[in-house]
Parts: C-alpha cells; sequence; structure tokens
C-alpha cells in the first residue's frame, strides 16, 4: 500500500460571504495528516476566506485560520505549496468537521464603531450586501474550493 | 484534549487614516513557549510606512517602529514560511501580549520638503504622527512636516495651522468621496489587520 494519500473535500461557493460546512472521513489506512492545501480557481477569493476544521472533534484549525496561510503560488515549489502541521496530527479514519467562509465581501468591512480596533470576528460588520448578491468585487461566483489534505503513514 | 500548537489570533480593524490601535490579549494558557509571528493586512498599499510593536509580559520584542511590511508575507512562499520565527523562542505562561499598530497613510501627506537640514535621517523619537486615535475623537496632528501639496480626496478636510503643523481629520480623510477625474486614494479604510501568533507547547 502507498505511503501517502492526498484526501480532496470540494466545496461549491455560490455566494458572497456564504459559509459552507462539510464532513469527511479520513481514508482509514493512514495514519496521520500531515498537511494541507486549499486549492481556489481566483487569487481575488482568497482574501478574507476563512478555513477551520476539527478531527475528531478536536480543533486542527479554528474557524478564523486564513485560507491565505494554507493555500500558495504557482511560484511555490509542488515540495513547499501545503501547509505541513508542526505535528503528526493522528487521523486512523478520523471523521473531519470542517467550516469554509468566503471573504469576497471584504471590501465592503465597515468600521466598528469601537474605539480599540480590536473586534471580535464574531460581530456583524459588514455593509448591507443588497446589490452586490451577484458579483460583488470580481469574484466570480459559483467558484470551487478543493481542500487537499495530506494523509500519510510515513515517520 | 488539544494539539501541541496554536495559532492565536487577534483582528484589529482600522477605520481611519494614521490610526494606531492598541490591543492586548493573553496567551492561551496550555501553551509556553510563543515561537512566531504573522501580520496579514487588507490591502497592500497599506503596508509601507505602517507599524507594528510587540511586547510579552511588558517586554519588547519588537518596537513600535517596527515595520509591518517585515511581518507579512505573500502567497508566493510556502506556507509553513509565512512567519517571523524567533531565534529563540519567547517562554509564555498566561503571559500578557501587547501590540500597537500605525496606519501609514499620512505618509502620503509628509510632502516633499526635507525635514531635516541635517542630512535627512530622522531620529526615531521624531516620529511625525503626535496625536493618536482616542476614542473616537480622530485628532491626527504633524509636528515636523510641512504638507504643500495635498492629495485631493482629503484636502478639504486638512487646516494648516502656523508653524509648519498641520492638523488633520482623519474621519474626513475616509469619508470624502473624490471629485470626477481625482486618482483614487492608496488606502481603502476600513481594513483589516490580523496578527497570527504560533503558541507551541515545548
Amino acid at each position: 500500500m502507498k505511503n501517502n494519500k492526498f484526501q480532496r473535500i470540494r466545496l461549491r461557493v455560490s455566494s458572497a460571504g456564504e459559509t459552507l460546512r462539510f464532513n469527511a472521513v479520513c481514508d482509514k489506512g493512514f495514519r496521520t495528516i500531515k498537511g494541507i492545501y486549499v486549492s481556489l480557481p481566483q487569487d481575488k477569493a482568497v482574501q478574507g476566506a476563512t478555513l477551520g476544521f476539527r478531527l475528531n472533534n478536536v480543533e486542527v484549525l479554528d474557524d478564523g485560520h486564513e485560507v491565505k496561510n494554507l493555500t500558495a503560488t504557482n511560484s511555490v515549489a509542488p515540495n513547499n505549496k501545503f501547509f505541513l502541521f508542526p505535528e503528526k496530527i493522528e487521523a486512523a479514519g478520523g471523521s473531519i468537521e470542517g467550516r469554509y467562509t468566503d471573504g469576497s465581501k471584504y471590501p465592503l468591512l465597515v468600521d466598528n464603531g469601537e474605539d480599540s480596533g480590536v473586534y471580535d470576528p464574531g460581530k456583524v460588520d459588514f455593509k448591507n450586501l443588497a446589490g452586490y448578491t451577484t458579483n460583488p468585487f470580481g469574484v466570480v461566483f459559483p467558484y470551487d474550493v478543493i481542500v487537499n489534505i495530506w494523509l500519510t503513514n510515513e515517520g | 484534549m488539544i494539539h501541541g500548537y496554536r495559532f492565536q489570533k487577534v483582528s484589529l480593524r482600522i477605520s481611519q487614516s494614521g490610526q494606531r490601535v492598541y490591543f492586548n490579549t493573553e496567551s492561551h494558557k496550555d501553551f509556553s513557549v510563543l515561537k512566531g509571528i504573522a501580520l496579514s493586512v487588507g490591502y497592500e498599499n497599506a503596508l509601507f510606512g505602517s507599524t507594528f510593536g510587540f511586547r510579552v509580559d511588558e517586554k519588547k520584542v519588537l518596537d513600535e517602529s517596527h515595520e509591518a511590511h517585515l511581518l507579512v508575507f505573500g502567497n508566493d512562499i510556502a506556507p509553513n514560511e509565512r512567519m517571523l520565527f524567533f531565534e529563540t523562542p519567547i517562554p509564555i505562561h498566561s503571559s500578557k501580549l501587547e501590540g500597537i499598530y500605525t496606519d501609514s497613510a499620512l505618509q502620503s501627506l509628509l510632502g516633499n520638503i526635507s525635514y531635516s537640514p541635517g542630512g535627512g535621517v530622522i531620529a526615531q523619537t521624531d516620529v511625525n504622527v503626535k496625536k493618536t486615535y482616542v476614542s473616537g475623537k480622530d485628532i491626527v496632528s504633524y509636528s515636523n512636516a510641512v504638507v504643500d501639496v495635498l492629495p485631493a480626496y482629503n484636502a478639504s478636510n486638512v487646516a494648516v495651522v502656523g508653524g509648519g503643523g498641520t492638523a488633520m481629520s482623519g474621519a474626513g480623510a475616509t469619508a470624502a468621496a473624490p471629485p470626477p477625474g481625482t486618482p483614487p486614494p492608496p488606502v481603502y479604510y476600513p481594513y483589516d489587520v490580523k496578527i497570527t501568533m504560533f503558541l507551541s507547547k515545548q
């Protein structure tokens, strides 16, 4: 049996700011998750997008984790494109629950009205999206996101 | 059970030209070292001249004039290299983490008159932006710069004060719509700055 597998989860994002929840089960033939790479078809969709996931109900990446940190352009060598987790994440058939949030509302941010400037990402902080539902700022909908999870038996 | 690492995040929203935003938070109690830090800034144009200072338990890690663009990364960098990794990880135990981000957009208002006849070197203590954003009273003043050509988009909000100083309404700088034909301002507000801190158990 091979030692490595790239398991893919494909998501379809249909509108600005959409949040997609997904579930998957890791291939049980592989012991650990080594890395992750998120593939997006449009550069403009990267800004502001977030992806978090839990494995067997343990947080691996929090929901506010920027997709920007999990992707790379074609200028990056193939062997360096994945974000490699700082430690071995035991996978072996574990269940993944994830959440992807589109970031294309980013240009619609509004001042949150707080003096400190530090804000709670959970708060509503976007302008009304009325009139921006089709193609607000250059991101074309729908688009597909492919979450590549690198499973391995090595090490 | 949690994993042995965590990316602790702080999000800041910069709403005004020249705004300074201070934050403090506590490091997650289960982690004992801070290994790295990175910034993610909404607009690249906002980077030049923006600064970010950082302290851990009131000990300076990055001084307030540390340039923000030294802490950001592009997508052309491998994901695992997108951070300033400290040569020696910083010990933390529910430590106080403090930072201050200063927006740079006032840079464009510096004008074209040399500040220092002694060679143009500006002492670190002579930072031009003196008054910071406080409680919504967004008054920003210059002490050392003479503004003789103002960008059109905020010209109506700038009043020249005697002695070479200039006062400006930061709110106006963002709210005024540019007249037709005027190039857009280089930085759009608000924008977000996300600070990611890499914590580890060892």
